[in-house]
This record gives C-alpha cells, structure tokens and sequence, in this order.
C-alpha cells in the first residue's frame, strides 16, 4: 500500500462497437512497474482487435436448445499471510432456433376417378426436425390449385400442430448412444421409444439417462456439467459413427395430415388435377420465425373417364353381313375399353336397343363370355341397359358393379376391357 | 486527565484491533452482456438466454471491501463449456493476462501456449488457438484495500 500511487483514471471508451464502458474505473499503478501502463495498452490493443468482423459462425446447428452455458471465476488472494477465495457464477439458457423442418407426404401423389368424390383424400406428411432444440411445428393456411375440375370441396388440415425434440450431439459411443448436454433431453420432450435421426441413420431412443448440472464446488472451483446420456438402437442407415456436433432430430410419420374430396374434371376427356399446400411455422422466435411451404405441396390427379367403344357383327350365314336374309343369326360384339391405365370408370352402362326387323335371341348376352344374369326373353342392353363390369372374378352372371377398371396394359382382358355379345335372328 | 484514561485505553485497544483484524476481503460478481441495437444505437443489455452464434460478454468485478490490500490476486475462469473464446477479447486494466489449453494447470501468453503434433514423424510445435483456450487468468498483483477494477472476456456460444 505504501508504495502504491492511486490516481483516478476516467475513460469513456467509445470504441466503435461499444463493447464495453469502463467509465470510473480504478486503476492503481505502481509507481515502480511501468511494464503495467505497456500491459495495459496491449489490453486496449486487445479491446480494439475485436472490431473487426468475426469469422461466419461455421454451419451448424449449434449447442443444444435448452443447453446451460455455465461460467464460473474465481479470485484467489492473499491476505497477509492467508489465503482466501471468493467465486461467482453465472448461467445462461441456449436458446431453439427457428429452423424449418424436413417435410415428407405420403403418399408423394395420388390418382382417383371422376366419380369417386365422395370418398376423403387424406395425405399424411412425415417430419423431421432440422433444428438445434425442441420446437412445436404447426401448420396452417392450406391453399389449392384447381386445374379443371370442379367441386372439390372439404379441404381442411386434419392433424395441424407437431412437437419434435431436437438437440446437438456433444459425445457418443459408436452407434449405440450419445450424449447431448445437461437437462436437454426429457427436458425437451425426448421419451423412449421416440424415433431420431443423425447422419443418415434412423434410431430407435432407449433408456434416457440425466446428467448432472455444472456446479461450482465449496472450494470455488468448477465442477463441469455431466451431460445427458440416449440409448440407440440403429434401425435404418449405414453410417458407423456420430460425430461430436452432429445434429439428432426427432422425426414422427403422420405427423401433420390434410384432408379433403376431389370434384369432378370440368372438361370430359381431359383430367382434372387439385394442387394443395400449408404454411408450416415454428414456435420458436429466435433469430425471427421460420415458416414455409417446402414439402408440403401434393397433386391429386382426378382421371376423366375416356371410353372407347367398338361394335362388330357377323352371321351365321356363309355370305356374310353384307347383305342377310331372313332366318340368319347375327352375334353383335360390344367392344367397351377404358384408356386409362390409372384410373377407373364408374357408372358405365351400355345401351343398344334390338335392331328393327330382328328378334333378340333368348339367354343370348354375354359379358366376357358370362351368361349376364337376369337375361331372357328381352335383351338387357334396352334401356336402362346393362351395367358393365369387366371383372373376370366375380360370380357368374352377376353384375355387382358397373365399374370399368383402369387398363393394366398386360392382361388387357381383364381389365380395362369388357366384351358384350347378343343374338338376333333376321325375321 | 484522569478520566481522559480510559478513553485512551479504548483508542489503543481500537487501534490495536484494528492492527489485528485489518484483513482484505475480495468479492467478485459477474454479468452476462450482449449487444443489441435498439433505435439505431448499440447497447450491451444484461442477458438470460442466447442463441447459438451469437457473442456474450461475461464482465468480472472485483471490490476488495477489506481494510488492507490484498495480493497477488489471481482471477480464474474456466471457458464455458458449448462457447469458444474470441480471440483478443480478454481485457483487465492493471491485470496480466494469461491463458491455459490445459484445464488450468498452466497459463502461458497466447503466443506462448504452443502444442505439440506428430507430423510425418516428427514432433511440431503448433500455437493454439482460441478454440483451444479452456481456461482464463487475470493476475492482479494489488488490489488496495477499497480497490476494486473490471475484467473480462467475450464468447462466442457454439
């Protein structure tokens, strides 16, 4: 103390950035060591370095969300001949940044048929956090596309909101666990059974197991935090380790789902498509709020019936059709095709009345070469006429439907096509 | 004068204790700081939470409240775990600046602190960098007796 000159040093350090104000501070220099007023210029050396631009934080997700940035100090001293201690510390919570997730539909897209609006289309989607924390994802203003069609109606976002744990991997044992930093795990939403994904590998979350909270110890001195510990069990994926940073998001299918019923194709012939999309949006504020559409755009492709219809006929006489005579049997065959090889045709009936001058012949219609069932003495194809169904399989001579499939292209005769044949009689 | 005795008797035993009990007593605090923008001017504001990248200022204030200096004062800090050091950034008026890459076993300058790598079979000597700073030191050599001063460091969170 003796040799100690005190003099007050008043700066107001305006350094650009402002980083620190060290207004009133003390300082004491010793009258012998000029060496300090040199340290303390290098300090000020060091306080203008930091003006320049810090290097791009590198990419990644960072720390984990909810993570503890724990800072202790501690001042040793001596007091005469003693020496003494006193320490202070100071907590920080790392906070979720709002990062929009991996989003993906099932089905990708779907065809239907005109006709068959009365039945929901549901599309679920998958999601994948992309984020350093837990974040709840919902979604929300659904908006649609409608090419050439007509009355599609009810489309509404069935499964809207979704929470996903997420976090920063700071520690692993091969692929069978890892560790992520203290308080972050169940904290966030993480529970067995949870499915995540690191790297390209998908796994299974097994037991949880706390860490322990960094502390500062009796002797002031820090005790660092122990972090939380998962389970894994690998379910998909061929990577053979987890690298330290790497970032673990949950992931839950059916996590987000829309609804809604297609209409019909405005203009015959031509097919119909009902384009829709929703906004996802993050809970989480920081740096600002993630929203998008990516990943969540499905097409639904509404297949306008194309029927193709064909009618020949030949006789029993060995002249031909040309010209017939009375007593002839004629077989007319009915040709009916679907064009389409995604999508079927309901409703289809066939019409053809019994040609003028002739007489239907009892029992005679076929249907793929089945006995159409309720036939007799009138031809089922007069009005209201005979429903179609090219269905090989069902039970002889019954017409339980009159859908006409979507063409397979191989086994044409079974699908896509249904053959009709009757007898008449020339009177 | 005889009654001025015991009086005099009092300011001896009150300088003497005063002798015997004069003691430094150092207390620290800190505060976590970031900077923010509000209307087009720069602030630091005290902070609770923080977001991956961003810069923290962590200040230590030392007041030595005791009645008599204390020396050789050391000021240990541990770098945050999940947060690398930004080159440069340690201040301290009066207090030598010291670094360690081993947990606080040694501290040494920043050019000083120097590693070790096996490179094609021989040993070279590499300096370190703030990425591998762990641990802090301000070493104060007085803190007078109602002295007190600032240190400091910044962080960058990871």
């Amino acid at each position: 103390m003796k040799e100690s000159v005190y003099f007050k040093f008043k700066t107001v350090n305006k350094i650009i950035k402002g980083e620190i104000n060290m207004k009133n501070i003390f300082i004491n220099i010793r009258r012998a060591t000029t060496l300090r007023a040199i340290v303390g210029s290098f300090a000020l050396l060091a306080l203008l370095s930091f003006v320049l631009p810090q290097a791009a934080q590198a990419a990644g997700v960072g720390t984990s969300g909810g993570a503890t940035i724990y800072n202790t100090v501690k001042v040793t001293y001596t007091s005469g001949t003693t020496t003494l201690f006193a320490s202070d510390h100071i907590s920080l919570t790392v906070s979720t940044v709002a990062t929009y997730p991996t989003l993906t539909p099932s089905p990708t897209s779907q065809t239907v048929s005109a006709g068959s609006g009365a039945v929901p289309i549901t599309y679920t989607y998958t999601v994948l956090s992309n984020s350093n924390g837990p974040d709840t994802y919902t979604a929300s203003g659904l908006t649609d596309t409608q090419t050439n069609i007509s009355a599609a109606t009810g489309a509404s976002i069935t499964t809207s909101s979704v929470h996903l744990w997420a976090g920063t991997v700071i520690g692993s044992t091969g692929i069978t666990s890892i560790t992520v930093p203290y308080n972050t795990t169940t904290a966030g939403g993480l529970a067995t059974g949870a499915t995540i994904k690191i790297g390209n590998n998908t796994y299974t979350v097994g037991t949880i197991t706390a860490g322990t909270a960094a502390s500062t110890d009796g002797s002031g001195n820090l005790v660092p935090e122990t972090g939380d510990t998962v389970a894994l069990t690998k379910i998909a994926g061929s990577d053979v380790s987890i690298a330290t940073g790497a970032q673990a998001g949950e992931y839950k299918a059916a996590a987000l789902a829309i609804a809604f019923t297609t209409g019909t194709p405005t203009t015959p012939g031509t097919d119909g498509s009902y384009a829709t999309s929703f906004t996802v949006t993050t809970t989480s504020v920081v740096p600002s709020q993630a929203s998008g559409t990516t990943g969540t755009n499905v097409t639904t492709t509404v297949v306008s019936p194309t029927l193709g219809i064909t009618k020949t006929v030949s006789s029993n006489d060995p002249l031909g059709t040309t010209t017939v005579k009375p007593g002839d049997t004629l077989t007319y065959t009915m040709t009916v095709t679907n064009a389409s090889t995604t999508g079927s045709v309901s409703s289809v009936t066939v019409i053809d009345p019994v040609p003028a001058y002739t007489t239907y012949v009892a029992n005679s219609t076929r249907l793929n070469s089945i006995t159409v069932n309720g036939d007799g003495a009138t031809s089922p194809l007069l009005t209201p006429g005979l429903a179609v169904d090219d269905n090989y399989s069902r039970g002889a001579g019954v017409l339980a439907s009159g859908t006409l499939h979507a063409h397979d292209g191989g086994d044409s005769g079974r699908h896509g096509i249904a053959v009709i044949t009757y007898q008449v009689t020339v009177n | 004068m005889k009654k001025f005795i015991p009086l005099l008797i009092a300011l001896v035993c009150l300088m003497v204790s005063a002798e015997v009990f004069a003691k430094s007593l150092v207390s620290v605090s800190m505060k976590a700081e970031q900077e923010v923008t509000i209307n087009k001017e720069k602030k630091m504001v005290a902070v609770k939470t923080i977001d991956p990248g961003d810069v923290v200022l962590y200040t230590i204030s030392y007041v030595n409240s005791g009645d008599e200096a204390a020396t050789n004062a050391f000021l240990d800090d541990p770098i945050p775990k999940g947060t690398v050091y930004i080159i440069g950034s340690a201040f301290g008026n009066d207090a030598d600046i010291t670094f360690s890459i081993d947990g606080g076993k040694t501290f040494k300058k920043p050019s000083l602190l120097t590693y070790e790598v096996k490179i094609n079979g021989k040993m070279e000597k590499r300096v370190a960098s703030p990425e591998q700073y762990t641990d802090i030191r301000w070493t104060v050599s007085m803190i007078p007796d109602r002295g007190k001063g600032q240190v400091g460091f910044k962080v960058r969170v990871k």
